[in-house]
């Protein structure tokens, strides 16, 4: 029997550029399309996340300009009942779920390794697996709108109206089916960024040294893993319903319509937190930068994120305030909503104090995170109002709360995503984006966003239902809707804009400095774009920010040239869960075709399920048996045997 | 001596996942707070359409306990000789390791076919009522989750046969045992709400 | 902000000419209270918004020039002033903001949902794709109970009981200057009251999406006084006229033949179907279709030769009349007054 070594005392050098290649050579990917299917490197999903998720918005985009031409005058006929109905639940589940969370995801794909000051997540093929499942979700969601019928009774979907009775058509099956399958993207994700959170971070840094941007994702994914399965579980149960009669949702056989709304919102209401934390925590992570000071109050911060989530669990029934629920239930989730109101508070005040003690550097990144702030004000005051229930039987289902939503959707979503982009463009690409068009960009954005939603409140005020597909003239709300389709225009210019500067700095921007912006965070530590490992070595952590040590206190006590060799193939340090102190040397797996076949199997089940071709679901989930016996092989190379195969 | 040693003497790490709190054990113990959400919500379910309901519940009487009640004594013997199995290997006999597994699994399949005579014994179907859809989706969901308990108990055997598991890189049965320990503990709290309460709510 | 205040201003004619959908005006004790809350957390959420954009715009350009630059022109870093007093003023003076207003909405929570004493009018409505079926009854008089659609009549001055459900999938029951929304759920009976102060008619609409017509879903409530109110019930008891002779008496047989399966029209033998709205009195109702077209007499035969073509998806299907028997129809709807 060959022995594996069991244990290696790291030894401790100077990076050097021969090492650098030595490393770069061995964590790169194998050339050709294996390589390309196989990658594990999260630089590369991180980037494929953050591609697909915009492609999706443009999508979502486009068909909300269709029906913002629609609504643009009453009386229009440019889309038919029919054809609108599926054009606002497409819109609304693919900006949630196929644009929302998976743009952050990107985010914190290709960051986290790197903020962390380590080489790969805790599980890269995990992480692969979670963007297959993710694209063929996304494919798989839209198979019903290719062939003429998407999904058409809102991304909520309530029962009796999605059920078989009302909606015999396939779409709401491919719906239902869907969104169990992206759930599994979803969980897996959320499994990896739990694992690497608690297991790979560089040494030294012990919790309180942990970045904010981290904790908005930990904190968001946490939440996901108790509020994706209420969802899926709904979706299941709808699924049964409508293809084997079972009676989950019917009131003449004991179920209960209700029991739908609950589990829906139950998830629901999490899950807007989950898609809004992360991209919270890179306004906090990058406004500093631009205020070219730490942020006031972190720990506050990180404690507002985590009360955020909890509370988060505690506030659904106002998603169901008109239902006729028995008025202790209406006052505990009115005052739960309220309550949610302080935490995003701490968040709003320290970064006002940021700026207003920092001194503000005006770039574009900048320009998104402040007009994040207001606008979230503005969409977080506009909740708090709902929140009122008796107020909320009078905003519910109006236009109010369709500007409620994009006010933070948009407002703490899209804006620092756009901005995040703006900041970390250069790490990515290792050119710069252009300042010029950003100021354009950033304008017509935000001007054209509050023009566009703005009015949305007051047509909520003079009664304009939501998911209505026209309207009669003499109610007065023709011209604030003409205003919010110009506004949508607008907008929707200034992403184009975006996406323009994107395509034209990736091919002709200024090359990018490692650290363009003199921030903090160790991902700026190394070149832009990194090499495929990240850290030549692997860097020692002493503060929160390891860039300004020499700055802010006086000497840099971070070790950022210096550090353990781990070359013996892919290896990174794993750390203990507070004080981040190095305990095992991790092996890391190279690229692999275990990960796509495993999201393609799963594809396979999913299309059976919904052919009712059960010999091709059964088949798939069968092979799925040696797949996964394939992927959790105990292999020496990974470091879980200690010795190698007789 | 360099700064770096200085400050962190270099010492000998293990490789590969030792130790306990090893990636996996996060990894199946986020998985494991996940699938537990999902029993939560099963109940949440099962218990809101009780407190829901003006009829008799169960609809259709109390729920038998004669293939229930064996099943669990199956599962709760299982968390024995899963322990053991893991003890035993850590402290170093593989035997232990192999033999207790081996029950273990033989218990899950006895558990699992337990629970299928319970369902040829109710008198309902899944689409005879609200009840009986969540009946049958609480409890088939569970023997699922039995069966992939079985399933990786087996392949913790196999890997630990073939000589991979050895008693400094044992994080397989680590992280197998703990993922059968959920699956009885779900059982627990399945069997107590849809076999047990009825019975004491009635009298 | 300051472009948000310019719109704003440009936009506030909108609500101050108040349409007939707008619940920032209200006329019943059902609605009045929410209404002043209403005004009420919107002038505070102003206040927030604006003290917080314009916190942030100070403090963008408030002694931004001060200070170190480095050799980019970037100011040098710096530890910062201090920035806590922000939290600490700001987090509690949220709380007790939020205080307050959680008191006035409980308040207000307390006295909508108050039963409005003794309802003297109990009304039935429930839901269809896409119309309101409304029942009127009084207690201990079976025989004083009526049916009739997508027009609901209250007295003055009377709170009313509504007893909500669907016959279908959920909708809601919306009055925005009598009431806030309740959703009508199959399988279960919601309780709302509405009351109006004065006369007038004020529209309502589904405002929970119920499939393809979710848009056409109006109603109206008459609010009338008293008198006119009992002359109003009187007149609905009656059945339909049972001697229609000449045209009409053509009609009322196409009538029974092509419509009674779905529609009642109380008083005729057979007419009892119970898919569409009652038609007892169909004449006098303000529209037809829940509120989708005035009731006139081109709307009504465009409607009864080819429902589908007003109201797409509309479950009453594309009748094809010849010329004369949509006339003799027409003629015999006219009767149904
Ligand atoms: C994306 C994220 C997101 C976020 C962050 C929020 C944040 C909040 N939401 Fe929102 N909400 C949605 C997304 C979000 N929501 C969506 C998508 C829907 C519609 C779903 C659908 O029907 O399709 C919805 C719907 C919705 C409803 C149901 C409306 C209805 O359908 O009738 C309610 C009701 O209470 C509500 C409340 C709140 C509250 C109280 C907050 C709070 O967290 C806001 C807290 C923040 C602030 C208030 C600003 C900062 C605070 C200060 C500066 C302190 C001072 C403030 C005061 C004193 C008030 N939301
Ligand atoms: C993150 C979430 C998100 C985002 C970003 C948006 C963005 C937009 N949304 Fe939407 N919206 C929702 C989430 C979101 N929405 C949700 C959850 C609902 C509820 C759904 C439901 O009721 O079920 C909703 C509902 C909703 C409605 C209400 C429909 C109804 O109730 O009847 C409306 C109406 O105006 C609307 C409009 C818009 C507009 C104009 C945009 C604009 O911001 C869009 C801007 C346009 C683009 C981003 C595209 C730009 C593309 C180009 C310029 C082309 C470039 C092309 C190439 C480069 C090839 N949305
Ligand atoms: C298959 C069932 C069906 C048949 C047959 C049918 N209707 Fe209808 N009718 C309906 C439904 C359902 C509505 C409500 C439509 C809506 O508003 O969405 C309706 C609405 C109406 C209305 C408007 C009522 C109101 O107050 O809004 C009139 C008038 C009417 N029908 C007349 C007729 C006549 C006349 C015929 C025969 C020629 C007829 N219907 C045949 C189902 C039917
Ligand atoms: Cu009925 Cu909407
Ligand atoms: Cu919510």
């Amino acid at each position: 029997m060959a022995a594996n070594p069991t244990f290696q005392t790291p030894e401790i050098v100077v990076a050097d550029e021969e090492l650098h290649r030595k490393l770069e050579h061995m964590w790169s990917d194998p050339p050709g399309i294996h390589g390309w299917l196989g990658t594990t490197d999260h630089k590369k999903i991180g980037k494929r996340y953050l591609f697909t998720a915009f492609v999706f918005l443009i999508v979502g985009g486009l068909e909300a300009l269709g029906m913002r031409l629609q609504l643009a005058q009453p009386n229009e006929h440019l889309l038919s009942p029919g054809l609108y109905n599926q054009f606002f639940s497409m819109h609304g589940f693919t900006m949630i779920f196929l644009y929302a969370l998976p743009i952050l995801s990107g985010f914190s794909n290709y960051l986290w390794p790197l903020i962390l000051g380590t080489r790969d997540m805790a599980f890269p093929r995990l992480n692969a697996f979670t963007y297959w499942v993710f694209l063929l979700a996304g494919i798989f969601l839209y198979i019903g709108f290719w062939n003429g019928k998407g999904t058409d009774v809102g991304w909520f979907n309530y029962v009796p109206l999605a059920e078989r009775a009302y909606n015999p058509d396939w779409n709401v099956d491919v719906y239902s089916l869907g969104m169990i399958f992206l759930g599994i993207s979803t969980t897996a994700g959320a499994v990896n960024f739990i694992a690497t959170m608690f297991r790979t971070r560089a040494p030294g840094m012990s919790i309180s040294r942990v970045p904010i941007m981290i904790w908005g994702t930990l904190v968001s994914n946490i939440g996901i893993l108790f509020a994706v399965p209420a969802v899926s579980l709904d979706f299941l149960m709808l699924w049964l319903d409508r293809r084997f009669g079972t009676q989950f949702f019917n009131p003449s056989a004991g179920g209960r319509p209700l029991l739908w709304q609950h589990l829906f919102w139950i998830f629901g209401h999490p899950w807007v937190y989950a898609i809004v934390l992360p991209a919270m925590s890179i306004v906090s992570q990058g406004l500093p930068v631009y205020c070219r000071r730490p942020l006031v109050a972190h720990s506050a911060v990180v404690l507002a994120t985590i009360l955020t989530m909890v509370l988060g669990f505690g506030v659904w029934v106002h998603h169901m305030f008109a239902t006729g629920l028995p008025v202790i239930a209406l006052g505990f989730f009115a005052a739960a909503s309220f309550v949610i109101v302080i935490p995003s508070a701490v968040s709003v005040f320290a970064w006002v104090a940021t700026i207003w003690t920092g001194r503000p550097v005006f770039t574009t990144a900048f320009k998104f995170f402040a007009a994040e702030i207001v606008l979230f004000v503005i969409g977080g005051v506009s909740g708090f109002m709902t929140a009122a229930v008796p107020l909320d039987w009078q905003l519910t289902d109006t236009y109010f709360v369709v500007a409620h939503l994009h006010y933070v959707l948009i407002g703490i979503n899209v804006f620092p995503v756009i901005g995040g982009i703006y900041h970390w463009f250069p790490k990515m690409t290792g050119r710069m984006m252009n300042e010029r068009l950003g100021w354009w960009n950033f304008w017509l954005m935000f001007i054209g966003f509050n023009l566009g939603f703005f009015p949305m409140h007051i047509s909520g005020l003079e009664g304009m239902p939501r998911r209505i597909y026209t309207y009669p003239a003499n109610l007065g709300w023709g011209d604030l809707n003409l205003v919010t389709t110009i506004g949508s225009f607008v907008f929707a210019l200034g992403v184009l804009l975006f996406v323009i500067n994107v395509v034209r700095s990736r091919i002709k921007g200024a090359p990018a400095p490692a650290n363009p912006w003199d921030a903090s965070t160790l991902e700026w530590a190394t070149t832009s774009p990194p090499p495929s490992h990240n850290f030549t070595v692997i860097p020692q952590v002493a503060s929160l920010d390891p860039l300004w040590e020499e700055r802010l206190e006086g000497s840099r006590q971070s070790l950022l040239e210096e550090g353990p060799v781990l070359d013996h193939e892919h290896e990174i340090p794993g750390t203990t869960v507070l004080d981040a102190e190095p305990d095992v040397i991790l092996k890391m797996p190279h690229a692999t075709l275990a990960p796509i076949s495993l999201a393609l199997l799963i594809a396979g089940t999913f299309v059976g399920l919904l052919m009712s071709m059960w010999w091709v679901a059964a088949g798939c989930l069968l092979a799925m048996i040696p797949a996964l016996l394939w992927w959790f092989w105990p292999s020496p190379e990974l470091g879980f045997a200690e010795r190698v195969r007789p | 001596m360099t700064a770096y040693e200085e400050r962190t003497l270099p010492r000998a790490l293990p490789i590969g996942p030792a130790g306990w709190r090893t990636p996996g054990w996060w990894g199946v113990l986020a998985l494991i707070g996940t699938e537990a959400a999902v029993f939560a919500y099963l109940l949440f379910s099962y218990f809101y359409l009780q407190s829901q309901t003006t009829e008799a519940w169960p609809p259709s009487g109390l729920p038998p306990l004669r293939w229930s009640a064996p099943s669990t004594v199956a599962m709760l013997v299982s968390t024995a000789t899963v322990w053991w199995a893991d003890r035993g290997m850590r402290l170093g006999s593989l035997a232990r390791l192999h033999s207790g597994l081996i029950v273990t699994v033989l218990l899950g399949i006895c558990y699992i076919i337990l629970q299928c005579f319970d369902w040829r014994g109710e008198p309902f179907l899944a689409n005879s009522g609200a009840y009986g859809s969540l009946f049958y989706a609480i409890t088939a969901f569970h023997v699922l989750h039995a069966a992939a308990g079985v399933l990786i108990l087996l392949a913790a055997l196999g890997w630990s046969a073939m000589g991979y598991i050895t008693p400094r890189r044992n994080s397989v049965v680590t992280v197998v045992a703990m993922y059968w320990y959920f699956v009885v503990v779900a059982w627990i709290a399945v069997f107590i709400s849809l076999y047990l309460l009825p019975w004491i709510s009635t009298h | 902000m300051r472009r948000l205040v310019a719109i704003l201003v440009v936009l506030a004619p909108a609500l101050a000419h108040a349409g007939p959908m707008t619940f920032m005006v209200s006329h019943g004790a059902a609605a009045n209270p929410i209404t002043k809350l209403g005004w009420g957390l919107l002038g505070l959420s102003i206040f927030v918004g604006a003290f917080i954009a314009l916190a942030v715009l100070i403090g963008i350009w408030w002694k931004r020039g001060a200070g170190e630059y480095d050799a980019r022109g970037w100011p040098v870093l710096s530890h910062g002033r201090n920035g806590l007093p922000w939290l600490w003023i700001g987090v509690p003076v949220s709380i007790v903001l939020l205080l307050l207003s959680a008191i006035w909405t409980f308040y207000v929570l307390g006295v909508a949902t108050a039963a409005p004493g003794h309802p003297k009018i109990t009304v039935e409505v429930i839901g269809h794709q896409w119309w309101w079926e409304v029942r009127y009854s009084e207690f201990g008089y079976p025989r004083r109970s009526f049916e009739t659609a997508n027009e609901i009549h209250i007295p003055v001055g009377v709170p009313v009981e509504l007893h909500l459900t669907s016959a279908d999938v959920i909708h809601s029951f919306w009055v925005p200057q009598l009431a806030g929304k309740t959703d009508t759920i199959p399988g279960q009976i919601n309780h709302a009251w509405i009351e109006a102060d004065k006369p007038g008619i004020y529209r309502g609409q589904c405002a929970e999406f119920c499939g393809l017509q979710h848009a056409h879903m109006a109603l109206y409530v008459v609010a009338q006084p008293v008198r006119r109110f009992k002359a109003w019930w009187t007149h609905q008891l009656q059945p339909a006229a049972d001697q229609v002779t000449g045209l009409a008496g053509e009609g009322e047989t196409v009538f029974r033949t092509r419509c009674a399966i779905c529609h009642t029209a109380r008083g005729m033998p057979g007419s009892q179907g119970k898919l569409g709205p009652d038609l007892t009195h169909l004449m006098s109702r303000r529209t037809i279709a829940a509120g989708t077209l005035p009731n006139t007499p081109g709307n009504l035969a465009a409607w009864v030769s080819d429902a589908p073509a007003q109201k797409p998806g509309v479950d009453m299907p594309a009748e094809d009349l010849t010329g004369p028997q949509l006339q003799a129809l027409l003629a015999y709807l006219k009767t149904l007054k």
